[in-house]
């Protein structure tokens, strides 16, 4: 990771290209695959992981700090309970080193690649998961009152992620003990910053980059509320927007009604107001 | 449970059942239905939850939704209820059904039909020859056939 020290927080490690596209620096997509590569059915593949590591141009010490604050914070494969967000954010990072050519698309190196991301999908989109729409929290008729709930979980996603694993795509400490989105500083880059760093002009750019969560709760605030029967009118929707109803859907909806407290009732009513807007 | 012996248990069936898939247009029949037989919600969702509980989730897609079709037509029978003799021609029903021999299950489930049907009453009237003496069953409503092969007054198509 010798390319990053020396630049300030790992938030301002991507590297703008002559085109003007940031690029992840190679210890961050190193860093990426070895979580996807221990977290897979086989676990670490130091053959594969090694490929990888002569593709980016990492050296070993850039390994040995990944591998490191792998084995410092995997807690067992549980992540401190954010095992989704850290692999959603090391198969992103796969994916957008994959595309803009920072690993090569074919060969072994792609081949693996290709495999670690496949162990990661299930293959089943669950739409109100995409959403953000929590399960057993609605009760039918009191919509509103969970209103700000679903909000927060709808909107929340994002930031949740950026909370609980860094750009680096580590995951914090916060995340890991507290959960406060305050000290949401990447250990690594602290480790890193700390043990390396001799430049002490990277510290007023942390400390102008400190008022951003402000601004996203802002952003939060001002955005309409998501209601349980809102969610549920929109997956209605979709359902029908072939304007057939297959078995399948109506298993899914009714999966959901039951996870969201909506009566069918409820149903009916979202159905008819449906109905009279495909008049 | 008496709800697959309703006339909109059987509607349901008629519109999932021919292709396993349902059309916004039989959506649209169902409502009508509703309407029709003054069924509130509440009873509408008690049957339409247990059909796709218990039959919907047993099907297997095959379509487009064809069975708009025949519910159309069943919906067309309900007019059936605007006519004058509609009593008339329910306990003319029970009175046939008695004499065709009515077990407590066929009972049951051809009062379930009628009731949905605002029409339990002068059923059974007939069938325990209440009120003004049952006249003789001359032909059988398109809407009441499901409930006449119930109680055994049909045996064939």
């Amino acid at each position: 990771m010798n390319k990053r020290r020396g630049r300030g927080s790992v938030a301002e490690v991507r590297a703008t290209t002559p085109g003007g596209f940031d690029l992840l620096a190679p210890e961050q997509i190193l860093h990426a695959c070895m979580i996807l590569s221990v977290e897979s059915e086989d676990g670490l593949d130091a053959g594969l992981i090694s490929s990888i590591q002569k593709s980016l141009g990492c050296d070993d010490e850039d390994h040995g700090a990944a591998l490191e604050h792998i084995e410092e914070h995997r807690d067992g494969g549980n992540w401190g309970g954010r095992r989704d967000a850290v692999l959603k954010r090391s198969s992103d990072r796969a994916n957008e080193a994959l595309t803009n050519g920072q690993l090569p698309d074919s060969g072994q190196v792609a081949d693996g690649i290709s495999a670690l991301l496949g162990d990661d999908d299930d293959g089943e989109i669950d739409p109100f998961a995409e959403l953000g729409v929590e399960a057993g929290v609605a009760v039918s008729g009191g919509a509103s009152d969970q209103g700000a709930d679903l909000l927060a979980a709808f909107m929340e996603d994002d930031e949740e992620e950026e909370e609980v694993v860094d750009s680096a795509g580590f995951l914090t400490d916060s995340s890991a003990i507290s959960g406060d989105p305050d000290e949401s500083e990447s250990e690594l880059a602290d480790d890193l910053d700390d043990s390396n760093d001799t430049d002490d002009s990277d510290e007023p750019e942390d400390e102008v980059a400190e008022p951003e969560p402000a601004e996203e709760e802002e952003e939060v605030e001002s955005t309409p509320a998501v209601s349980p029967l809102a969610a549920y009118d929109m997956l209605m929707s979709t359902c029908w927007v072939d304007g057939i109803l297959d078995p399948a859907e109506a298993k899914l909806l009714a999966r959901k009604r039951d996870e969201l407290s909506i009566s069918f009732e409820d149903h009916l009513s979202l159905l008819r107001k449906m109905l009279e807007r495909e008049e | 449970m008496m709800e697959e012996h309703t006339p909109f248990w059987h509607a349901l069936e008629l519109a999932w059942c021919g292709d396993g898939a349902l059309s916004l247009h039989s959506v649209r029949l169902l409502d009508a239905m509703q309407q029709m037989l003054d069924l509130p919600d509440s009873e509408r969702a008690a049957i339409e939850s247990r059909f796709e509980a218990t039959i919907v989730s047993d099907l297997t897609r095959a379509g487009f939704g064809c069975g708009d079709q025949p519910l159309a037509a069943l919906v067309g029978t309900l007019t059936f209820l605007d006519d004058p003799a509609a009593a008339e021609v329910s306990r003319a029903l029970g009175k046939s059904a008695l004499l065709a021999g009515l077990s407590k299950e066929r009972w049951q489930a051809s009062c379930a039909w009628m009731d949905q049907l605002g029409l339990s009453t002068p059923f059974m009237e007939g069938v325990w020859l209440e009120g003004d003496e049952a006249g003789e069953l001359a032909r059988v409503p398109a809407i009441l056939v499901p409930v006449a092969r119930e109680i055994g007054l049909i045996t064939e198509e």
